[in-house]
């Protein structure tokens, strides 16, 4: 091993990240090298005064009052009561500060994932329970005007959980909802006009838009931003 | 329901000082730490179904540092600036003896230094220095790459040994 690959791994031997032959042959040039023997000790230094100064506020705080409001928080979960009553006051407090808090395109990502967070509560996640496209797409029919698209993706791990009838700015939406595993993914589509970025990332939900056909679609879900992205991957490519 | 509760509190509780330290070093002071982690709970709560298996560590640590980024872009529109730069020297404000004392103090040194990195070597430090984590467990709580874990956590000690042991003293 010579300085320049050293260097680099010598943060990861430090955290023990080394495959125990990379690990050997570190100790090795650290024996060898001062200059390298030298940024490793610095770098032990650091740790020890970190160690030593402590970095736990939490040993320092008396945590007792946090961990009962918590628990009462928990206990009080007359579920899913409680969580629209919750969403239904950030939705009171979001039309009275939300001209304030947000810049303008933030409202409608908003809107979309607090949406997205509602029909998780309870059981409204689906008006027509199915996993059969061809049961999910007519039934829209007569419902909007326009035919949203439900494309059999399950070949991909993303199983058609039903449909929804939605509003999205006013305007009325279809809700086309996959599951993945445990997390779920609600498609919108919507005459409304878009606003807001391609991608936003809102209290843990990932929400991705955009336009087709004079349509604009979101894809909402709890899925990290790669998954999301190669669903909609999926729908931009199969449409319906 | 009381089972799900049970079952969740389980998963969860042991791991309430490490939200703590996390939203603590993330939003800077105890009040607005202590909002984040109960708002923390109560999302992992009703998201509780969404986790399978896994690191229940992991897991929550990631709630806790989207709730605390947002509830610092909530605070101030700005602080994407604060979170992404390097945070200012505090200002010398008027003599106050207690904050001269704690200036003072080593601890207190160190601890600044650190609340001074920007935000996103900061969170790689202390998952790394205080919750122990592997790079792997870092890289999914901060939802990066390995790589980027390793070059973070790379900078932010470069960062802090140019400021607390400068060459000059030593040579170590």
């Amino acid at each position: 091993m010579n300085c320049e690959r050293a260097e680099p791994l010598l943060h990861a031997q430090l955290d023990g990240e080394l495959e125990l032959t990379a690990s050997l042959e570190m100790e090795r040039h650290l024996a060898e090298c001062d200059a390298c023997a030298n940024r490793y000790r610095r770098l032990e230094r650091l740790r020890e005064e970190l160690a030593a100064v402590g970095l736990d506020w939490s040993a320092e705080t008396d945590l007792r009052p946090l961990r009962t409001a918590i628990r009462r928080d928990l206990h009080g979960a007359r579920w899913p009561w409680r969580g629209a009553l919750a969403v239904a006051a950030t939705l009171v407090v979001a039309v009275f500060f939300g001209v304030r808090f947000s810049r303008p395109n933030d409202a409608l990502p908003r809107q979309v994932i607090d949406d997205h967070v509602r029909s998780l509560l309870g059981d409204h996640l689906v008006d027509v329970p199915s996993s059969d496209r061809h049961t999910v797409k007519p039934w829209f029919q007569g419902k909007l005007g326009f035919s949203p698209p439900a494309p059999d993706l399950s070949d991909h791990g993303f199983e058609l959980a039903g449909g929804r009838l939605d509003v999205i700015a006013g305007r009325p939406a279809a809700a086309i909802v996959y599951r993945r595993h445990n997390h779920v993914v609600n498609l919108l589509v919507s005459r409304a006009a878009g606003s807001g970025p391609e991608f936003t990332s809102l209290d843990g939900y990932n929400l991705e838009q955009w336009h087709s056909g004079g349509m604009t679609y979101w894809a909402a879900s709890d899925l990290n931003a790669a998954e999301l992205r190669e669903f909609c991957d999926l729908v931009r490519a199969r449409g319906n | 329901m009381d089972d799900r509760r049970r079952h969740f509190e389980e998963s969860f509780w042991p791991h309430l000082r490490g939200a703590y330290n996390l939203a603590r070093w993330l939003v800077g002071n105890p009040h607005d730490a202590e909002d984040v982690v109960q708002e923390s709970f109560t999302r992992a709560f009703e998201r509780a179904g969404g986790f399978r298996g896994g690191d229940p560590r992991t897991w929550l640590l990631a709630i806790v540092r989207n709730t605390a980024i947002n509830f610092l872009q909530r605070k101030k529109p700005k602080a994407e600036v604060a979170w992404n730069e390097r945070m200012a020297e505090p200002a010398d404000g008027a003599p106050d003896p207690e904050k001269a004392m704690l200036r003072d103090s080593q601890r207190a040194r160190v601890r600044a230094a650190v609340q001074r990195l920007p935000g996103e070597f900061r969170e790689a430090l202390v998952l790394r220095e205080l919750e122990g984590m592997a790079y792997k467990e870092i890289a999914a709580v901060l939802d990066v790459p390995l790589g980027t874990v390793m070059s973070r956590l790379s900078r932010a000690r470069h960062l802090l040994m140019e400021e607390l042991l400068p060459e000059k003293e030593g040579g170590l």
